[in-house]
């Protein structure tokens, strides 16, 4: 009943939002944030702080899409397509960059040494040691791991920032990583 | 960026889509969009027809329910799909309503079917390559699809796929089912093999382009 009732409120919402009721639409879109927050959280299986992102891309969705909606007919099944529609894309887009970034070299920093550095942070004395191993490694895997892993870069970015193909960037990121798997275990003993 | 913030993001997002114009002008319905299209469709095919010259035998063949179902079921997919292509592109809509159009197809099929096998029963079951059909498609089907994208384009895409199959499905069959009305010499075999098959070739292209053409963000 409650249910029922907030579906006819929403759908008298968006009615009004339609005609140019800005007070209604900001209404609106407030209390649809917690609904498509709770779809969002039900399906995606990527990294959780990427939900607020796809929250907001589908309420930008919900708006540009606001034509389509006939009040005559229900209002939730309207919404849950347009969630389930963006979700998927994330997805998609999401596996799309996991399948073109190589193994990340935090990883190995995480797994490779003593218990302390088997933290989410990194503090100022692991940092010393990142980048005192980073020193040790040919410039051009050197830069790779700079621009992919502390600048953040994707593989297509850092690949014209080196002058080279995303390939190759791929290969002296990977090349990097395993020295400075070993070049840190030698450090840390 | 912490959670905090990110809901902070959220809410000033909500305030500033609140404060654009919310007015919107028209609101979409798969029925009004067909009615819509086939006011421009139907006289694209009727100028065709009359380009390539209507069958001389139509008012006899009026009265063949093999003729008249052959028609009915081709421009039945057609419209069908139109509608289908049209809602599914609307957030809301069930993606079941795709299956109206292939229960119209399927019986279409089925005409032509019986079309050959009363060829084969009478041993005039004959074959020739007929390209022009294709080129029928092609110049008159290829437009009315381009505008039923533009149209898809400007709803809410979000089955970009089965949409764009559907709006090949339909300017293809609604040229394939009219085509009839002109070629009073193709066989059944030779309608099955090329007019489906263009068809099928139509559904299949826009079912692979689907995410180019319909791209929604």
């Amino acid at each position: 009943m409650a249910k029922k009732d907030t579906q006819s409120d929403l759908r008298l919402l968006m009615k009004a939002a339609q005609k140019g009721d800005n007070t209604s639409y900001a209404k609106l879109l407030r209390e649809i944030t917690p609904i498509v927050r709770s779809i969002v959280n039900q399906r995606w299986r990527g990294r959780r702080e990427m939900v607020e992102d796809i929250v907001q891309d589908v309420l930008l969705s919900v708006h540009r899409a606001r034509h389509t909606y006939d009040p005559r007919r229900p209002f939730r099944p309207w919404l849950y397509a347009i969630t389930r529609y963006r979700v998927v894309e994330a997805v998609r887009a999401f596996t799309s960059k996991e399948s073109k970034e190589i193994y990340s070299g935090q990883d190995y920093l995480e797994t490779f040494t003593d218990n302390t550095a088997n933290s989410k942070e990194v503090n100022l004395e692991e940092r010393d040691l990142i980048e005192k191993s980073l020193r040790k490694l040919p410039k051009k895997q050197r830069d790779a791991v700079r621009l992919v892993k502390l600048e953040g870069l994707s593989m297509a970015e850092a690949a014209v920032k080196m002058g080279m193909s995303v390939s190759a960037v791929k290969v002296n990121a990977h090349r990097a990583y395993k020295s400075l798997k070993t070049i840190m275990a030698v450090e840390l003993k | 960026m912490s959670a905090k913030s990110k809901k902070q993001t959220t809410d000033n997002l909500i305030q500033s889509l609140s404060q654009e114009d919310c007015k919107v002008p028209f609101v979409c319905c798969p029925f009004s969009a067909t009615l819509i299209f086939m006011a421009v469709a139907v006289p694209v095919i009727v100028i065709a027809l009359h380009y390539f010259g209507i069958r001389p035998d139509l008012l006899d063949k009026m009265t063949d329910w093999h003729f008249v179902s052959q028609v009915f079921f081709g421009v039945g997919t057609g419209v069908t799909a139109t509608m289908a292509a049209f809602a599914l592109a609307i957030p809301g809509f069930s993606r079941q309503i795709a299956f109206i159009p292939f229960v119209f197809f399927i019986l279409w099929v089925a005409t032509l079917g019986y079309g050959i096998w009363e060829d084969y029963q009478a041993g005039k079951l004959e074959y020739y390559h007929n390209p022009i059909c294709v080129h029928h498609m092609i110049k008159y089907g290829l437009p009315l699809a381009i505008l039923m994208i533009v149209v898809m384009r400007n709803f809410a895409p979000i089955n970009p796929r089965t949409s764009a199959a559907l709006a090949g499905l339909a300017v293809s069959s609604l040229c394939a089912g009219s085509w009839i009305i002109h070629d009073n010499v193709d066989p059944s075999l030779v309608q099955l093999v090329w007019h489906l098959g263009m068809v099928v070739a139509f559904t299949a292209v826009f079912y692979v382009a689907g995410r180019f053409l319909l791209r929604w963000r």
